[in-house]
């Protein structure tokens, strides 16, 4: 054998050999799939590494981030395959009800103590079963300020179109006030303001009533009669805009106030952010945000030494109270259970946030509700373009949920 | 403590994990193509022991990426495959499958009519809805989609075949031109769509400061339904003008000169050396480059996705972001059956296309006569 061969399979040999070394692991190692933003995951990675040093020195988390639409796809396409999916799955409540419908969930009722979570665990339990259990409380949206733009936060919304309008009279070239204007999540925290619901009493879907006719309304006059909105925003316009420093009041949720404390990413915000209760409503109802929180749940395919590890730390990072003291100021959100409180003092922007998720109305995991996004979502962009009237918009939101419902 | 994205030992960690695979599956192709040569030349003992060896990688992959998920598609267009029945067709999923069989020319059958009609209990009650509004039909989807298609290939071909003519003159700095006109191709679809997204926005975007600062008004692109529809046309025009320029070319810049030197000595003027020419001559490139062109752009879903999401009022769907809608969509209903059905169908209007526009246009006569 020529020694150029000689040197080509020993180095083959080696490859192999460090590769099957490297792979060979005597710990733990845990994967989550995460709907959460980098700076919170990076908070999730250091608690992670809190627990493993105590409990199981070695373990490792590999988390991957993924966006809402991906993560729920990617969790349904792994399901139906019957591998890949991850040990653990950090997102919102409202896909649990999917991925419990596809079966690819366990019940955690016998695997964790959940009479310690009092506040949320409803938004994700079905048929008596819980799904998840929450990382924190809240996921709701509230009205955020730049206080070197606008020095309080307005109280009503006269307040507020009075002080975007004074804004923007003193500054031409930056905005008084923007949001996201045709996503329906930022659309129900008014028809829920203006008495509305997504559910009858007799469970049944009901989206065209006075009070969402009345909600129509009042963000398309927000738009057109009020002319205090962006033509065109999407949350990627709120976002950029607020975080440089071109608006001076957005509404967003409170996943977003960690990234807007780091001035790295954030120039104009870091100390000057505020956040407060949404303004009240003409008819003297502050809107009122859907509200649930992010939560962790385990798929089925989990299992044996992974089932243990996965349980244990989501156990001690949701019930632990340093730890969930420690993940609720990493991430500037709530914590999800009685024992630990946000004293306004201490963090007065998580204090704020607190007072705001107090006007909320809980979310329901029910899939059926992903008839309601869907079925809003066009009628709602058919109201904020001006070719729909609020009565319209509403009846054939109606009408969609209805054949959506049927399947 | 740190924490790092992308650190050396992540890496190591792992190509500590692809390299087994990689070695074992190059060690996997060579033990197999050893053993099908010996198979093929001492047992079967035929002389095209060679040319079947090294033709069976391909044919594998083809099977593999190509001919299974086809068969697999026509599997699932049978089936009742749905979010609420994966505990049916998923070997993991717990609760209970309430069908008595996974697989019936019943599920076809309603799989295909539920793309065209609404049926409830037998009764057909109309055309059925293929996203959530009213006009989201079958018929209004093809023709938008028809629309998208013949705007697209039309601007596509005279535009391509335009720069292509200007390219193959003698002008200065033809690289630079050269090179500016395929960046668009060059660049990934995502970015594209995120970039025009932005360049779009009524109030920020480029575009309206360029129609405003030329007098003109702002128009709101991404919130009314015809400007929607416009500027999603408008892009994926952007980055398919450089296919044709560079297939045009390349076919102008291989008919002799010696053609049009002797048509200018009988008197022919630029438009009859164009037409009679050049035209009749680029036939067997054009032809192709308009079938592929329009196969993509019938089933092109990125930059519509990107860009307006299929919206204002779900104003800029076409069949495919309707079929991805289904399976895939913010309902996460997953009717994967029925999408199977959707996608056969659309398969059946592009192959019908095929046959009929390569047959009446002789694209592949030349290929038949030799």
């Amino acid at each position: 054998m020529s020694r150029s061969k000689t040197l080509l399979f020993a180095l083959l040999f080696l490859l192999v050999l460090g590769a099957f070394s490297v792979s060979a692991q005597d710990s733990v190692n845990l994967v989550i799939w995460s709907q959460d933003g980098d700076a919170n995951n990076v908070v999730l990675a250091e608690q992670f590494a809190v627990w493993a040093e105590a409990v199981s020195p070695g373990s490792t988390l590999e988390i991957v981030q993924k966006e809402t639409e991906v993560l729920r796809n990617d969790v349904l396409t792994a399901g139906l395959a019957g591998s890949g999916l991850p040990d653990l799955i950090l997102g919102p409540n409202d896909a649990i009800g999917v991925y419990e419908d596809a079966g690819l969930l366990l019940g955690l009722d016998d695997l964790i103590d959940t009479s310690m979570y009092p506040y949320n665990l409803g938004a994700a339990q079905i048929g008596g079963v819980t799904y998840g259990v929450p990382t924190n409380a809240g996921n709701h949206l509230m009205l955020m300020y730049n206080k070197s733009l606008v020095a309080e936060a307005p109280q009503t919304w006269e307040d507020l179109i009075a002080a975007a309008r004074a804004f923007e009279e003193a500054n031409p070239d930056l905005q008084g006030f923007a949001y996201n204007l045709n996503e329906p999540f930022w659309f129900l925290p008014f028809v829920h303001g203006f008495g509305g619901t997504t559910y009858a009493e007799d469970g049944s879907m009901v989206l065209d009533s006075e009070s969402w006719v009345n909600a129509y309304q009042f963000v398309q006059d927000l738009k057109f009669v009020e002319e205090i909105v962006p033509e065109e925003c999407d949350y990627a316009c709120a976002d950029a805009l607020f975080k440089e420093g071109s608006v001076a009041m957005i509404l967003n949720g409170d996943w977003a106030i960690a990234e807007y404390l780091d001035v790295e990413k954030s120039p104009a915000l870091g100390e000057n952010l505020a956040v407060a209760p949404w303004p009240v409503l003409p008819n003297g109802e502050r809107p009122k945000p859907f509200t649930a929180g992010k939560f962790i749940s385990i798929p089925v395919t989990t299992a044996d030494a992974q089932l243990d590890a996965a349980v244990s730390f989501v156990t001690w990072l949701t019930t632990d109270p340093a730890a969930v003291e420690a993940y609720a100021v990493g991430t500037g959100r709530l914590p999800a259970i009685a024992a630990v409180t946000v004293d306004a003092d201490v963090d007065p922007i998580l204090a704020a946030s607190n007072e705001a998720l107090a006007s909320g109305v809980g979310m329901t995991s029910d899939p059926t509700l992903r008839c309601m996004w869907d079925s809003v979502r066009p009628n709602l962009e058919g109201v904020m373009s001006n070719s729909m009237t609020a009565a319209d918009a509403a009846m054939e939101a109606q009408i969609a949920a209805e054949e959506c419902l049927e399947g | 403590m740190e924490f790092s994205g992308l650190s050396g030992e992540i890496i190591l960690g792992t190509l500590g994990q692809i390299l087994p695979l990689i070695i074992g599956i190059i060690i996997g192709i060579i033990a197999l193509e050893v053993g099908m040569y010996l198979f093929l030349a001492r047992v079967v003992k035929t002389k095209h022991a060679l040319p079947f060896t090294l033709l069976a990688p391909a044919i594998i992959a083809i099977t593999l990426f190509m001919v299974y998920p086809l068969i697999f598609n026509v599997l699932l267009a049978f089936s009742d495959l749905k979010r609420s029945t994966f505990p049916c067709y998923s070997p993991v999923a717990l609760g209970a499958c309430e069908l008595d069989h996974l697989y019936g020319l019943d599920y076809a059958i309603k799989n295909f009519t539920d793309v065209f009609f609404r049926v409830r209990d037998g009764e057909i009650l109309g055309w059925g809805r293929l996203l959530r509004t009213a006009d989201s039909t079958f018929p209004v989807l093809l023709g938008r989609t028809i629309m998208w298609t013949v705007a697209n290939v039309i601007f596509h071909f005279t535009i391509g075949m335009g720069l292509a003519l200007i390219m193959n003159m003698k002008i200065r700095f033809k690289g630079i031109y050269r090179a500016l006109i395929v960046i668009p191709w060059a660049i990934p679809g995502v970015i594209v769509g995120l970039t025009w997204k932005q360049e779009f926005h009524a109030q920020y975007g480029f575009v309206n400061v360029l129609i405003q600062a030329l007098g003109g008004q702002a128009i709101s692109w991404l919130d009314d339904p015809a400007a929607a529809f416009v500027a999603v046309v408008f892009v994926n025009i952007w980055l398919g003008v450089p296919f044709y320029m560079v297939m045009l070319l390349g076919g102008i810049q291989s008919i002799p000169g010696d053609y049009y030197e002797a048509s200018e000595i009988d008197g022919a003027n630029a438009w009859q050396r164009f037409n009679r020419i050049t035209m009749p001559l680029l036939r067997p490139i054009i032809i192709p480059a308009i079938t592929l062109d329009v196969i993509w752009t019938f089933n092109r879903l990125d930059i519509i996705f990107l860009i307006t999401g299929g919206g204002p009022q779900e104003s800029t769907n076409i069949l495919v972001s309707a079929l991805y809608n289904a399976a895939f969509g913010p309902a996460a209903t997953q009717q994967l059956g029925f999408a199977a059905a959707f996608s056969i169908i659309i398969f059946l209007i592009l192959f019908a296309f095929a046959l009929v526009w390569i047959t009446t246009s002789g694209g592949l006569k030349e290929i038949y006569d030799r």
